[in-house]
């Protein structure tokens, strides 16, 4: 019954959901974030020093 | 005394994740290239090596340094979820040391707290530490909840772009880094690991492509089984259906190039529909089964089969048994197990229209009633016939072998 269904199949119109009508291999990956924008060195480290000076702060006012 | 690793990579984690912000929001800037290959182990796994070129920019390196003579550089997120056979090389195929899930966490932490302070400075400390943690200690059935406890804090602090972004994959995934030696050139690191299908399957297969997003130049290519060929290869979006690019057709080794934007909003990944060779099977069996179904229906339709059954004939007998052994050739085993899986109807039909041959010829040979035999060979040449017929429409259908093209 198989063969004659491959026979008398019909290729889907569309492409959409392709996925979930095939064999599936996973990647161990995932997709990268997508950030809005890129971040520079500087302004990462000035981040991060004003985060790390809350952190203190909270950590000391607890 | 000099630090054990744990307190230098503690001490360190902070200024890594400020040259890894920097790294990974301009992704293609840094690295060149990125190619995959995909091997076909079986119908329910794959092999996928992957190669990252890349040069860490000098604004940078002194960043993501670990110590006198490491780098750390982050390569990909891999999902939280069990490796098999995970292995990591330099180009001259030597091990690399990568950083443990619990290391790399050190300096996701740091990364988020950065992406967060970039998106707003309003945070307050107490609620923000336990969501961190909780996005890095949360396990896949517990992504939805993350996602939703962030949805409130933007909620409550206004749009956090950077921070959700990368929340939801830190949530799912982790940072996969290599400890280098040398980032002052450029560089070659590659990985490979099994995949099982997540739905086996015989002739299409989705291969999620995620790494396309990574790199400047995104290369995949899949190595076919032998005595199969890749009928066609597109990668798709699979949320709208867009064929994104077009590989080449009735192909032993595919392979495509395409680079897409890091887009929540796209799925794409490779889709692959393979089919078996004629040459090996389908033609011989298609022969075969013509010669059945010949053998059965022109002395159904021309002979006295009854005055045949009073003295068998030892030609029909001949061209029974040789039925036989021709289909028992073309019957063969020892295939790569997906073009095992893919013949096997194929091998049904033949097996059915041998099976007919077979009992048309029992009846004939121990004198069956003439009612019978008119039966047993009619219903066995529209069998045999119909067997020969799908057979012949595959064999048709199927790709050649490169030679016979």
């Amino acid at each position: 019954m198989s063969a004659l269904r491959r026979i008398f199949r019909r290729e889907p119109e569309s492409l959409k959901g392709i996925r979930d009508r095939s064999a599936v291999v996973r990647s161990a990956e995932i997709a990268g974030p997508a950030f809005p924008r890129p971040v520079s060195g500087e302004e990462a480290r000035a981040a991060l020093e004003r985060s790390r000076a809350r952190r203190a702060a909270a950590n000391g006012a607890a | 005394m000099q630090p054990w690793p744990g307190e230098v990579l503690d001490e360190r984690s902070g200024e890594i994740a400020v040259g890894f912000a920097a790294l990974l929001t301009r992704q293609a800037a840094w690295r060149h290239r990125r190619v995959e290959r995909i091997t076909v182990l079986s119908h329910e796994r794959v092999r996928r090596h992957v190669s990252v070129d890349f040069t860490v920019p000098e604004s940078h390196r002194e960043e993501l340094r670990l110590s006198e003579s490491e780098w750390v550089v982050p390569l990909a997120y891999l999902a939280k979820r069990l490796l098999v056979n995970f292995d990591l090389f330099m180009e001259d195929e030597a091990a690399v040391a990568l950083l443990r899930s619990d290391e790399a966490q050190m300096i996701s932490r740091e990364l988020l707290y950065v992406m967060l302070d970039l998106d707003t400075e309003d945070a307050i400390e107490e609620d923000i530490a336990p969501l961190i943690e909780w996005i890095l200690a949360a396990g896949p059935a517990e992504a939805e909840q993350v996602d939703a406890a962030v949805g409130e804090l933007e909620d409550a602090l206004g749009p956090l772009p950077g921070f959700s972004a990368l929340a939801a994959q830190l949530t799912r995934g982790f940072l996969l880094c290599a400890v280098l030696d040398d980032v002052s050139r450029r560089r070659v690191v590659k990985f490979a690991y099994d995949q099982p299908l997540a739905r086996p399957g015989r002739s299409v297969h989705f291969y999620d492509t995620p790494g396309c997003t990574q790199a400047a130049s995104y290369h995949a290519e899949v190595e076919v089984p032998d005595e199969m060929r890749a009928r066609t290869t597109d990668m798709v979006d699979d949320l709208t259906g867009r064929v994104l690019a077009l590989g080449p057709r009735d192909t032993d080794r595919p392979a495509i190039h395409y680079v897409a934007e890091a887009d929540a909003a796209a799925r794409p990944g490779l889709s692959v529909s393979y089919g078996a060779e004629r040459g090996r099977f389908l033609v011989p069996a298609a022969i075969v089964a013509w010669v059945i179904a010949l053998g059965l229906a022109l002395p159904w339709l021309f002979a006295d089969l009854p005055a045949l059954a009073a003295s068998p004939s030892p030609a029909i007998a001949i061209l029974l048994s040789s039925s036989a052994i021709f289909s028992g050739l073309v019957l063969r085993s020892g295939e790569h197990p997906l073009v095992r899986l893919m013949l096997a109807p194929y091998r049904l039909c033949l097996a059915t229209s041998t099976v007919a041959a077979v009992l048309a010829g029992g009846v004939l040979a121990f004198h069956g009633a003439s009612g019978t035999l008119a039966w047993t060979w009619g219903l066995g040449s529209l069998v045999a016939v119909l067997s020969a017929s799908i057979l012949t429409v595959e064999a048709a259908r199927a790709p050649a072998a490169a030679r016979d093209r």
